[in-house]
């Protein structure tokens, strides 16, 4: 099974570890920390799986403070080393590629 | 949900509003009748306060051990027990005796220490068995969790260090036995912070204490065979001394934020707070100030000295938890006095023991609002943090983010009503927590006492003080922001935060340090 990590667990930042799961099993979700912002880190991580095109996997968010835009960036590293490339904004927006 | 819009624990019309629009109710159980808080001096005192217990003793204070002591001290069940916090996070006294009043099966105590630190954790398992009843004084890590959990019968009650002593003085907390952990001491009972392995210096916050509780136990792991003076607590207040292997570990007692930051950001703040008091007309000769321990308050107290160097300014006292930083401000000649509540480092114990110019105060002179005049009165200057600061300028220091219990109410509340200058300097946020909020979740100093707030983007001074605002326009590296933007831009920052579940029941009354309630803090969880 596939594992790959990113971030570390210094003061502001989060580690991020994605694990592949059976197929068709969809998307595991855990997250340590972040007290007051789980509902914002879920929906900052379930956006970057969409923006990857990432299915099947665990994903476990240990937070310490890190702003979105840090969470954002580990998240990114991560799925890179998953072997994931972000899914072309048209394919995520057809109504923008058809409004261009 | 915000403090400000929750419920209260029993029908509205039970309710109250404390001035800065918290709902109290009138009655809680565990603590009694409120008297919401309405205004920063409009509870005055009247008539006399508590007396001391005539007591006579003949020559055999020293006692074998804590057992012993607590034999001859008379206490029983659902008395009331209290501590001073000089050995801060290295105090073993706190647990030892506590240990002992669970072996002799004493139950059902009020603990009523001046603080509590991570090292006295043991104490959740002396409430679950029921050994402790009610905590009157700060409380945080496990213990702050548990009790925001729902885990303790009778709320907590929160009090500044000025709103202990008064509380003590006036007969509205008698205290049956206190517990004097003292660095030296002789077999007479006179005690001094400023020797032995454990010297703390000051014993500033015991010294209500020994002189109102109807007992005094003395601990110490320096028992001398000559008289101990000058004492810092006479032996006329000490009813028994106790020796004991250790009171303390020498690393936990001195330890500490007592070291300048080394954080930008927080320079930055430093360094605009600190121009915001050279730009004040308190910055003259005569100046007095605090600033406390923390990375950005020291790092205000270096760059006060060179504002001080640079202009020529020779400052009368420094007041409060004193530092290295302060003792040095003494050897050169910037300050004149320092008024020692609490010593925080080697350099100040040192400085206590030796300096005639460094002097030891009480709790009751440092702050009680109802004496003939507290030192934080004469106080031009103070420099504070905060957990959070709302719209209001309301400061809470009582809750973490997530709404447990965590830290006490110190002196913040005594200095910041005192102070002619009170600042809250403190980042934007910690972390993703934003530290500048639409409403404060719990009530510790009211904005009506704070004048200034610091940030790394700027100085934001309180409308209630148009004067200050017209001296820091326009002055140089110095920026002003609004609350507004502040707020806007924590908002932006941090994302939006989960809403705090709460239930209905209160687990800690805030007084004000006149005893009025200014505000509660409720139970977590659905």
């Amino acid at each position: 099974m596939k594992k790959v990590m990113a971030g570390t667990p210094e003061s502001m930042d989060c580690v991020i570890v994605v694990e592949e799961r059976p197929r068709g099993s969809g998307v595991s979700l855990t997250i340590s920390g972040g007290e007051r912002f789980r509902a914002a880190i879920t929906d900052t991580v379930m956006g970057m799986l969409e923006r990857f095109g990432l299915t099947d996997v665990d994903v476990h968010v240990q937070d310490n403070g890190a702003r979105d835009v840090v969470l954002s960036a580990r998240l990114e590293a991560a799925f890179v080393r998953y072997g994931k490339d972000p899914v072309p904004c048209a394919r995520l927006c057809p109504e923008r590629l058809q409004e261009a | 949900m915000s403090a400000n819009d929750s419920p209260c624990s029993v029908s509205p019309a039970s309710c109250s509003t404390s001035s800065p629009g918290r709902k109290i109710p009138l009655h809680i159980d565990g603590y009694g009748a409120t008297v919401p808080y309405r205004g920063v001096a409009t509870r005055k005192p009247e008539g006399y306060g508590r007396g001391r217990r005539l007591r006579q003793s003949g020559r055999g204070k020293l006692l074998a051990g804590i057992e012993d002591a607590l034999s001859a001290s008379g206490l029983r069940s659902g008395m009331t027990i209290s501590f001073h916090h000089h050995l801060r996070n290295g105090d073993h006294v706190v647990n030892a005796v506590l240990d002992a009043c669970a072996r002799m099966g004493i139950e059902g105590l009020t603990l009523f220490p001046t603080a509590l630190f991570e090292v006295h954790e043991p104490l959740v398992e002396h409430i679950r068995r029921g050994v402790v009843r009610r905590i009157m004084g700060s409380i945080n890590g496990a213990l702050g969790r548990m009790i925001s959990a729902g885990e303790m019968e009778v709320p907590v009650v929160l009090r500044s260090h000025g709103g202990r002593s008064r509380a003590i003085i006036s007969g509205e907390a008698p205290i049956d036995v206190a517990f004097i952990a003292a660095p030296t001491a002789d077999r007479y009972g006179n005690l001094s912070g400023c020797f032995g392995r454990s010297a703390c210096g000051s014993l500033g916050y015991a010294h209500t204490d020994a002189l109102f509780a109807d007992c005094v136990v003395a601990l110490t792991d320096n028992l001398r065979p000559h008289l101990v003076a000058p004492a810092s607590i006479p032996q006329i207040y000490t009813d028994f001394v106790v020796e004991l292997p250790d009171i303390g570990d020498p690393k936990g007692i001195v330890s500490g934020s007592t070291a300048v930051t080394r954080d930008p950001l927080r320079l930055l703040i430093a360094r605009y707070a600190a121009r915001v008091i050279e730009t004040s007309p308190c910055f003259r000769n005569g100046l007095s100030f605090q600033t406390g321990a923390g990375g950005i308050p020291l790092a205000v107290t270096s760059f006060m000295k060179e504002a001080m160097l640079r202009r020529g300014i020779q400052g009368d006292f420094g007041l409060g938890g004193i530092t290295g930083y302060f003792v040095e401000l003494l050897k050169e000649g910037l300050l004149r006095r320092l008024l020692d509540v609490q010593s925080f480092d080697a350099a100040a114990i040192e400085s206590l023991s030796g300096s005639p110019a460094h002097v030891e105060i009480s709790a009751d002179w440092y702050a009680n609002p109802w004496n003939a005049g507290a030192a934080v009165n004469m106080l031009d200057v103070v420099v504070l943090g905060a957990t959070e600061i709302d719209r209001n300028f309301n400061v809470n220091v009582n809750t973490e983010a997530d709404g447990s219990l965590l830290h006490g109410i110190g002196g913040h509340q005594d200095t910041a009503a005192g102070a002619g200058l009170t600042i809250i300097a403190q980042p934007l946020l910690r972390g993703r927590i934003p530290c500048l909020v639409e409403s404060v979740h719990c009530v510790t100093t009211p904005g009506e006492v704070v004048d200034v707030l610091v940030t790394e983007y700027g100085v934001t001074i309180n409308p209630r003080c148009p004067d200050l605002l017209e001296q820091v326009k326009g002055v140089r590296d110095l920026p002003l922001v609004s609350m507004d933007e502040l707020i806007d831009k924590a908002s932006e920052l941090s994302g939006t935060m989960d809403p705090l579940e709460q239930q209905d029941r209160v687990v800690a009354v805030v007084e004000w340090r006149d005893g009025s309630v200014l505000d509660v803090v409720r139970q977590l969880g659905r």
